[in-house]
């Protein structure tokens, strides 16, 4: 079963695309397996006290990826191929990046200036390496 | 769908509601938002005929007298259980009067609650009266849950739970019409929000359409009330200024 025991909703970003990436970030980190069966529609709403309408979306944001795949019953179950992690961490990442060099421009730094950063913080992200 | 139409409202030369027209459909989750006295609690009333007032309130298109009444519930902070009647004995009494009763939801949230059974509510705080209230109320087996300021004198973990159980008990064609200040807590909760202010329905969005917006519930509230954040650097400055009285 996926699990959204971790997810912590924030303010300023929609629920729906919360959820959506809380399921990206398991993909890429592992800890979705193909296969495995998402919660049902109201238990989901339960666990994050999130009205049904918006999980619904979430699940159907979820399905028009090919993240989850919806079988008779209504249950789903999570699609996870080497193709699909690939272009999640490429999301995810780029996500980060963009967030970033916002940042970093908003602090008045130049290109090359940031990318020296980078570098000089790559290897010290060795440790510390978040999930 | 509860239809309510041009309810006006009177407490002597006091206008409470004027011309409130609002419509809930089955299954929504709708937030009632407004200040103290801007006619919450009245138009709650008005709907259950607790109230005598202008315009009508239709229940699928009927109006709410004696056959239909129980498909409404009402959980008031001012209480509507027999305070010497033990939760057992409210579980009989529901039972015997309401068809729909639903005995294991009101076993579940007693049990949820952690409210005794076998007390008398007399005897329980302000908060567990008013989760006594709010069991019974959602435990009726009506279609339409009224709920008015139910959380005071809960805390916020109580009240968190709380939302998060609601969402997991309720079936998709019951509505819930809940009044409460605690925007920032039911803001992912409901899917509608209503704002009243001086007895005028003064918003009315559904939550998608805020999301989709970028607008934040607390914003929208605060804009449709014409909230002047200038307000306390006025009172501030004025205080501060060259008044002799600062």
């Amino acid at each position: 079963m996926i699990s959204f025991e971790g997810l912590r909703l924030e303010e300023g970003q929609p629920i729906y695309q919360q959820i959506v990436l809380h399921v990206k970030r398991g993909v890429v980190s592992g800890a979705i397996a193909d296969g495995d069966e998402l919660p049902s529609r109201r238990i989901l709403s339960a666990v994050l006290g999130v009205n049904p309408n918006t999980v619904q979306k979430a699940c159907r944001a979820l399905e028009e990826e090919g993240l989850i795949a919806s079988h008779a019953g209504a249950r789903s179950f999570a699609v996870v191929t080497p193709e699909i992690i690939a272009a999640c961490r490429a999301e995810l990442v780029r996500g980060g990046a963009e967030s970033w060099a916002r940042a970093a421009r908003g602090l008045g730094l130049g290109l090359d200036e940031a990318l020296e950063l980078i570098r000089e913080v790559w290897d010290c992200s060795k440790e510390g390496e978040e999930p | 769908m509860l239809e309510i139409k041009d309810v006006t409202k009177r407490f002597g030369n006091k206008t409470a509601l004027n011309s409130v027209s609002l419509s809930l459909a089955p299954g929504e989750l709708v937030g009632l938002f407004g200040e103290n006295g801007a006619g919450k609690t009245t138009l709650m009333k008005c709907v259950l005929g607790l109230l005598s007032h202008r315009g009508e309130v239709l229940l699928d298109g009927a109006r709410i007298t004696r056959k239909n009444i129980a498909r409404i519930s009402f959980a008031t902070c001012e209480h509507s259980f027999f305070p010497d009647l033990s939760g057992a004995g409210h579980a009989d009494f529901y039972a015997s009067h309401f068809p729909a009763f639903r005995r294991r939801r009101f076993e579940v949230l007693m049990d949820f609650f952690a409210l005794p059974m076998k007390k008398a509510p007399r005897t329980f705080s302000t908060g567990q009266k008013n989760q006594f209230e709010v069991a019974l109320a959602l435990s009726q087996g009506a279609d339409y849950i009224l709920m008015d300021e139910p959380f005071s004198g809960s805390d916020v973990f109580n009240r968190e739970d709380f939302y998060k159980v609601l969402l997991g008990i309720l079936d998709s064609g019951e509505t819930v019409l809940l009044s409460t200040h605690m925007l920032e807590e039911v803001d992912s909760f409901i899917s509608r929000a209503v704002l009243l202010h001086a007895g005028r329905i003064a918003g009315d969005v559904s939550m998608s359409e805020l999301e989709e917006s970028g607008e934040s519930l607390m914003d929208y509230v605060k804009r449709a009330w014409n909230y002047r954040s200038d307000r306390i650097r006025r009172a501030i400055d004025e205080l501060n200024g060259d008044g002799e009285d600062a």
